[in-house]
This record gives C-alpha cells, sequence and structure tokens, in this order.
C-alpha cells in the first residue's frame, strides 16, 4: 500500500491513473478543496501541531519521537475522537542506537493496546522519503512479528479501515 | 536411522544506494563491504553477537553482478525476520528487492547477469 504526500498531480487523470488505483491513498495536510481521482486522508504531524479541542479535522496523526508518546497518547484520548490512524514511521529509528529501537518497540507495542482500546488504527509506515527507504512487504511482515503483532490480522484490519475511512472521488 | 537435512536458507537480492558509495568514497566496490559491516554491526546490537552467528550472514557474487548497486546476501531461514528487521532499520538505507530460497529464482525476475 503506497501513501504519498502532497502530490498535485494526482488530480490530472493520466494512462496510468486507473491501474494504480486502489493501491495509492493520497497524504494531505489539510482537507483539498477540490477532489483528487485518488482515495485521500488527511495526515497530522505531531511536530507541526498541537493537540487541543481546536485542532481541525484529520484522519491519521503522525508521531515523531517515540520518547513523547505517552503525553500524545493522554490528548489523544482527551481528544476522544474515534477511528482515527496513530501513524509510526521506521526512519524515525533508522539513525538511533540499539537502545532506542528496543524503547520504540516497546512503545509500539503499548501504541498498539491503545489503538484497541480506543477504537483507532495502529499505522506502521517506512517514513521514506526515497525510494531507497522503501520497505517491503515482507519486511513489515517480519517487523509485525517481532512486535508481536500478527501480520495477516494487522494487514486486514489496516485495509478495513482504509476502505472506510478515506474519501474518494468529487464531493 | 533418519540422516539430519541441512538448514533452510534464504537469499537476498538488496541494492546498495548511492548514500553508502558517497558515505565512504569508495570507488572500488568496498562500499559492499561496508554495507555489509554496517549490517552485521546493526544485527548484533539489536538482536545479540549469538544469534548474529546462528543467521549464518554470508555474501554471494559481490562482485560478479552486472550492476555494481545489486547484492546478493544468505542467510538462515530460521533468523530472516531478524535479517529483514537489521535491513530496515540500518542507515544509510539498504533496500531488499528480493527474497527467495534460489539464486535462480532470486534473479530470474529481474536483468541481473551473474
Amino acid at each position: 500500500m503506497i501513501g504519498i504526500d502532497n502530490s498535485k498531480e494526482y488530480f490530472k487523470e493520466s494512462v496510468q491513473t486507473h491501474v494504480i488505483h486502489d493501491s495509492l491513498v493520497l497524504r494531505f495536510k489539510i482537507k483539498p478543496k477540490k477532489s483528487p481521482l485518488f482515495k485521500y486522508l488527511v495526515v497530522l504531524h505531531e511536530a507541526e501541531t498541537k493537540i487541543n479541542s481546536k485542532i481541525p479535522f484529520f484522519d491519521i496523526f503522525s508521531l515523531n519521537s517515540w520518547n513523547t508518546y505517552k503525553i500524545m497518547l493522554k490528548k489523544l484520548k482527551k481528544l476522544n475522537r474515534k477511528n482515527i490512524g496513530i501513524e509510526i514511521k521506521i526512519r524515525e529509528i533508522r539513525n538511533s542506537n540499539s537502545y532506542e529501537v528496543g524503547k520504540w518497540i516497546k512503545s509500539i507495542k503499548e501504541i498498539n493496546k491503545f489503538c484497541k482500546l480506543t477504537d483507532n488504527q495502529l499505522i506502521i509506515s517506512s517514513g521514506a522519503e526515497t525510494n531507497y527507504e522503501s520497505i517491503s512487504g515482507n519486511t513489515f511482515d517480519s517487523i509485525l512479528r517481532i512486535l508481536e503483532i500478527e501480520p495477516i490480522k494487522y494487514w486486514n484490519e489496516l485495509e478495513k479501515w482504509i476502505d472506510t475511512r478515506a474519501y474518494y472521488g468529487p464531493s | 536411522m533418519v540422516l539430519r537435512r541441512k538448514d533452510k536458507r534464504r537469499y537476498l537480492l538488496l541494492y546498495v544506494n548511492d548514500e553508502i558509495t558517497t558515505h565512504f568514497q569508495d570507488t572500488n566496490n568496498r562500499d559492499k563491504h561496508e554495507s555489509i559491516t554496517i549490517l552485521r554491526k546493526r544485527f548484533s546490537e539489536l538482536f545479540g553477537t549469538i544469534e548474529l552467528e546462528k543467521a549464518r550472514i554470508k555474501v554471494i557474487f559481490e562482485n560478479n553482478l552486472s550492476s555494481p548497486h545489486f547484492l546478493i546476501l544468505k542467510c538462515n531461514l530460521e533468523s530472516i525476520d531478524n535479517m529483514l528487521c537489521a535491513i530496515a532499520f540500518t542507515s544509510p538505507p539498504l533496500t531488499t528487492i528480493r527474497l527467495s530460497g534460489t539464486i535462480k529464482k532470486l534473479t530470474s525476475s529481474i536483468a541481473i547477469e551473474i
């Protein structure tokens, strides 16, 4: 599944549009005025926003650092928004040492527990900014197994969540 | 009497990106060795030296591939999850292109000559 940030060209129809229709989800910082040709989700980044009652509409909350996750989860719990996605990027820990990776794994287990209790969806993404940083499906499955999350169950839940949450077509 | 079978292995096709080459300013394919060193170090940091030895990571066809950016590694099937995780958590990033039980299958879908 591929999520692409702020891609203007996906508003125009091309030869490839129909081929990649279901496998592509666009990610926007705010809800677009003109509807794109693909499914889209509104992503809010931890670093760019403060969680309060005036927070704008969003589908995914993207966590930046594993050491502030407990505060963020408390704030999200207070906000009481159901069926949102909480995103964690693997890119964030590529440069971390093994101790930090261990802490990151522990934090994901707790975030997953939180998501299950509050009817939200855990989203583990590569966070890739270049092609080299992209992560294969097999690798995702291995990471999920290390996180003690059953891969098939996770992918089914994520697919269902995207189907119910992602917006599509002209409104 | 039942003979003990050999351990099952998996072959991984990796893409060593330019970032590693420029990182080590290497022109003589030594960047691949550096990427293996980085990968082994990361593996042992995350899962320990015992698991690293159990994984039996070996480099295959490092200099015989048509593209200098590709690298084939061999590792034990039991350690494949740890291996893929170590690759994903490595910086500068290494990209897993394909995973297979045989080298023939591994290179069949991609235009790589051995």
